[in-house]
């Protein structure tokens, strides 16, 4: 057999659109890296994170291997056991202090339709709701239902499409909490969550400061 | 004809739920909790079950990778707090 035709690839400008997703602009690029590119300036234009973080994509199997390798000594050098340094294969996305690693999964989606491509933006901007968090080794009230609030947020404003309605959510309930206390304090409250070095400390304090009796901060 | 719509129907929430809604219940309950013994125990019993993220939608299957993302992720964090916080308890922190 000769001449065996390579599928052409698809073209930005061949990407079917989906009606769901309004603006697909900065999701149309020629490849997954490409894309994934543009996600991660918008974000970082948009949302600039107190500390540096480092997003980096895994292709592979060797490429999550490396990547594992590194997060094994780096885990070691902090004191944690090397096996923290793990990468579970079934992951989306995994995160190790300031790193983020984007699994073939999701490099696939990102070079996939525009669903799944507004899908995979939305992972991204989930994991980079928690690496901007300057308060590092802790578990903050509400981290999750603000990322999925965050995440909403950001391809909201990407792409003008309301993840939230969809079912994109991971946690609907906290996620509704969080966007009562915003309701209260406004969006710049959230952002700070992100600035303050003890995330338990600075809720608790500006809901004192909201006038929330202590009674009801122990509930939480 | 035939009913092609799903097996199960529910009462009412967390009576009667699908396939879907039990593993993505099972994560949560992992993700939202502080314990790491907890967190390890339920993600012990997910990589037990070698089909946990299969048969699903595409979506759903997302989402359920996320949320395992989101425990497994969340459990280095707390076991990164926790050697801190022994360390700075023996003296030996940074």
């Amino acid at each position: 057999m000769q001449g065996v035709e390579r599928e052409p690839s698809l073209g930005p400008e061949q990407i079917p659109p989906d009606q769901r997703i309004p603006n697909d602009q900065l999701l149309r690029g020629a490849s997954a890296v490409e894309v994934i590119g543009a996600v991660r300036s918008w974000l970082q234009a948009n949302f600039p994170p107190p500390r540096s973080v480092r997003v980096q994509i895994a292709e592979s199997e060797e490429d999550i291997a490396r990547i594992e390798h590194k997060w094994r000594r780096l885990a070691e050098r902090k004191g944690l056991p090397r096996s923290q340094g793990d990468i579970d294969r079934n992951v989306r996305a995994a995160r190790l202090f300031n790193e983020v690693v984007l699994l073939p999964q999701v490099l696939t989606e990102f070079g996939g339709s525009i669903w799944q491509r507004a899908r995979a933006a939305r992972t991204l901007a989930h994991e980079w709701w928690h690496i901007s968090r300057l308060a590092e080794g802790s578990f903050p009230p509400f981290e999750e239902g603000s990322a999925d609030v965050f995440a909403d947020l950001a391809l909201r404003r990407m792409t003008g499409f309301d993840a939230s309605k969809v079912g994109f959510r991971q946690y609907p309930k906290q996620a509704q909490a969080v966007e009562a206390l915003l309701e209260v304090f406004g969006e710049p409250w959230l952002f700070e969550s992100r600035k303050v070095f003890n995330v338990s400390f600075w809720l608790e304090r500006s809901l004192l400061e909201a006038g929330y009796p202590p009674s009801w901060l122990s509930k939480l | 004809m035939a009913n092609t719509y799903p097996t199960v129907i529910g009462f009412s929430k967390g009576f009667a739920m699908t396939r879907f809604e039990r593993h993505q219940r099972f994560l949560t309950r992992g993700v939202m909790s502080p314990d790491i013994a907890e967190r390890e125990a339920i993600a012990q019993e997910v990589r037990r079950q070698a089909d946990f993220f299969t048969g699903f939608s595409e979506d759903e299957e997302a989402l359920l990778r996320e949320i395992w993302s989101d425990l497994l992720n969340g459990t280095r964090e707390l076991v990164f707090a926790k050697t801190s916080a022994t360390r700075r308890m023996i003296g030996t922190g940074d």
